[in-house]
């Protein structure tokens, strides 16, 4: 089990402004500069995390960088061209610069990132605490059921939501949500369980404390880690699987930048125009790879008894 | 052991009726109208509403879904929107294009997954260790259908040693896709079967192994391979479930003829039976695998066998005591 905060902290109490910081707080404190400095002592981490905040930066900043009307409109006069010193990546088949493109797709796929992520967190926890603090009925049949939707592959499954709700961004960001959920609501479940024998939960209980306040100030905090562990390792493959719905046309609908759908657009080119196929497929990596270093980053500093 | 085999494929039975259920379910809110599909957009109102009564469109949810279950069981998946025929001759096309692929996908994650993590462990910080480090860390994060294109840019059209898309040159067909799809699992197998080896190499049966004198060969391939393979087995069977589902993304880079491909174009189509019939195929065949896994499980590893012994002997007593 992983500590992420070991011990609860002090509640603010209003009309005592200047508190003395507690022992707690500072154990807290404490924890977290820990947590910091282990992170940045894992040089392919810390890389990890310059590659995102670049790709970050690039997507808050894309209004600054290049105009959205260049992104969408076409122009037919300039297609196909190679990369020359005006279109850096050169254009794509409506004439659209493909640089700017990927610029502003970046903020497409990492809005599909975090939002599939925070669905499937919030769904996860939810159900997780629920089965994982109560137990019985409830929790045998939400987790049969989540093991009937581990059974499906999880591209494949997305792939039939999909074709349910229909096409579109916020369609595909509910159908790969709902796909990752069940690999949070395991991840929960098992802390939750861990969680709820610790004495100080017992404490709370003889303390009187609800069961709304245990899982909110006791359970949840505790739980924190490991859902940190579990997204920041699934964001690369949400990126992977929302760009491989898009790359097959049930994704992001043009004229949307999003680099999978920008790929499947370069296919019809490729003869012509091969530039047109490296940008796109560059930047999914670069994304996916800064996720990836940085989640075994995360996973090692917060647990260093699993480090490798 | 045999019963704990059978046990494990009667449960089997119960999760596959279970996922057809979601599939179904999730599908059936498909926005589509198959009789407009089937009889074209100028036919009557009266016409189609005899078409949906005659498919038993009209009927409830759970009523349709057992009409369908029962036209399974009797080896009956539902007849095709678009073609009107049995989606069971489509699926029996395709079939095999997928099976070869995936199956080959996996034997190359197996044996070079194992092998290149093998090596990565014993020869630990050395330079062949950090170069597969850093190897299986980029092909984790190539999304494969980028790595399809490019590897066509490259090999069908610039050098043209092999054909860009569909299957009628044979096993060349095939180079391209395999590779594609199996990459990233092989980093994830690569990774995984290092750190277990790791793990198991330095604890005191290896040093006692080595000790009295073994090969190390003997000692890596025998010893302590046995006894790491546990994790290396879970990865393998999950990743199954990836390829599989990364074969829909393959097929459509590669052209095909697959039931990723079949999938894929039924979805565009809103050919719900074709879609509904590929996903149980697709989704039985993860299943078998993580049945296979799960037995893998008991023939590697002793524990596993005796817990199972052990449980069910707990079990018989439990019944026992409050039988008397």
């Amino acid at each position: 089990m992983m500590h992420w905060r070991k011990k609860e902290p002090a509640i603010p109490v209003e009309g005592k402004p200047n508190r003395i910081p507690s022992e707690d707080e500072e154990f807290i404190e404490q924890e977290k500069f820990e947590f910091w400095h282990r992170f940045c002592e894992n040089k392919t981490a810390v890389l990890g995390m310059v590659i995102l905040l670049i790709i970050v930066g690039t997507a808050i900043f894309a209004p600054l960088i290049s105009n959205y009307d260049i992104v969408i409109t076409q122009n037919l006069d300039i297609r196909t061209l190679a990369p020359n010193s005006e279109h850096w990546f050169g254009t794509d088949g409506y004439g659209r610069d493909i640089f700017a493109r990927i610029i502003w797709g970046a903020r497409t796929s990492l809005l599909i990132a975090f939002a599939t992520i925070f669905i499937a967190c919030v769904v996860g926890m939810f159900l997780g605490v629920l089965c994982g603090y109560f137990g019985g009925m409830i929790d045998t049949v939400v987790m049969r059921i989540v093991d009937v939707f581990m059974c499906l592959p999880p591209l494949l499954f997305s792939l039939s939501i999909v074709s349910a709700l229909g096409n579109g961004m916020w369609n595909l960001i509910m159908a790969v949500g709902i796909t990752m959920m069940p690999y949070f609501t395991r991840v929960v479940r098992a802390t939750v369980m861990s969680v709820a024998t610790m004495d100080y939960i017992e404490a709370a209980k003889s303390n009187g404390a609800t069961n709304l306040h245990i899982i909110f100030r006791h359970i949840i905090p505790n739980c924190m880690g490991p859902i940190i562990v579990e997204a920041t390792i699934s964001l690369s493959s949400v990126i992977m699987i929302a760009a491989g719905l898009s790359f097959i046309g049930l994704g992001v609908q043009p004229p949307t930048p999003e680099w999978g759908s920008m790929l499947s657009d370069a296919r019809e080119y490729m003869r012509k125009a091969p530039w047109m196929v490296m940008a796109p497929g560059f930047a999914i990596m670069l994304t996916s790879l800064s996720f990836n270093l940085m989640g075994d980053g995360v996973r090692d500093a917060l647990d260093p008894r699993q480090k490798k | 052991m045999v019963k704990y085999v059978i046990k494990r494929i009667l449960i089997l039975i119960p999760i596959m009726i279970a996922v057809s259920f979601i599939v179904y379910g999730i599908l059936y809110l498909t926005p589509s109208d198959p009789a407009r599909l089937m009889l074209g957009a100028s036919a009557p109102d009266s016409a189609l509403e005899q078409l949906r009564e005659e498919l038993g469109l009209n009927k409830p949810f759970l009523v349709q879904y057992l009409d369908y279950m029962k036209g399974v069981f009797h080896g009956n998946f539902g007849v095709s929107y678009r073609s009107q025929q049995s989606v069971f001759l489509e699926i029996e096309a395709r079939l095999p294009v997928t099976l070869t692929l995936a199956v080959s996908s996996i034997i190359v994650v197996i044996i070079f997954g194992l092998l290149l993590g093998i090596i990565s462990a014993v020869k630990q910080y050395k330079f062949i260790d950090k170069f597969l480090t850093v190897f299986s860390m980029c092909a984790a994060s190539i999304p494969s259908f980028w790595l399809g294109l490019m590897m066509m840019l490259l090999f069908a059209q610039n050098l043209g040693w092999l054909p860009s898309y569909g299957v009628t040159d044979g096993w060349k067909s095939y180079v391209m896709p395999v590779i594609a799809l199996s990459l990233p699992s092989l980093a994830e197998v690569i990774r995984m079967t290092r750190s277990a080896m790791l793990d198991t190499i330095n604890q005191d049966y290896i040093r006692t192994a080595r000790a009295k004198g073994l090969q190390e060969s003997g000692v890596i391939w025998k010893h302590a391979l046995k006894n790491a393979l546990m994790p290396i087995i879970t990865v393998i069977g999950s990743n199954f479930g990836s390829l599989l589902g990364g074969s829909v993304v393959t097929e459509t880079v590669f052209s095909l003829p697959g039931l990723g491909n079949m999938v894929v174009s039924s979805i565009r189509t809103k050919d719900v039976p074709q879609v509904m019939a590929g996903t149980l195929v697709i989704a039985a065949m993860f299943c078998l695998i993580l049945l296979v896994v799960d037995v893998a499980y008991t023939f590697i590893d002793p524990r596993v066998r005796t817990n199972y012994i052990k449980e069910k002997k707990a079990a018989d007593k439990g019944t026992e005591v409050k039988g008397s």
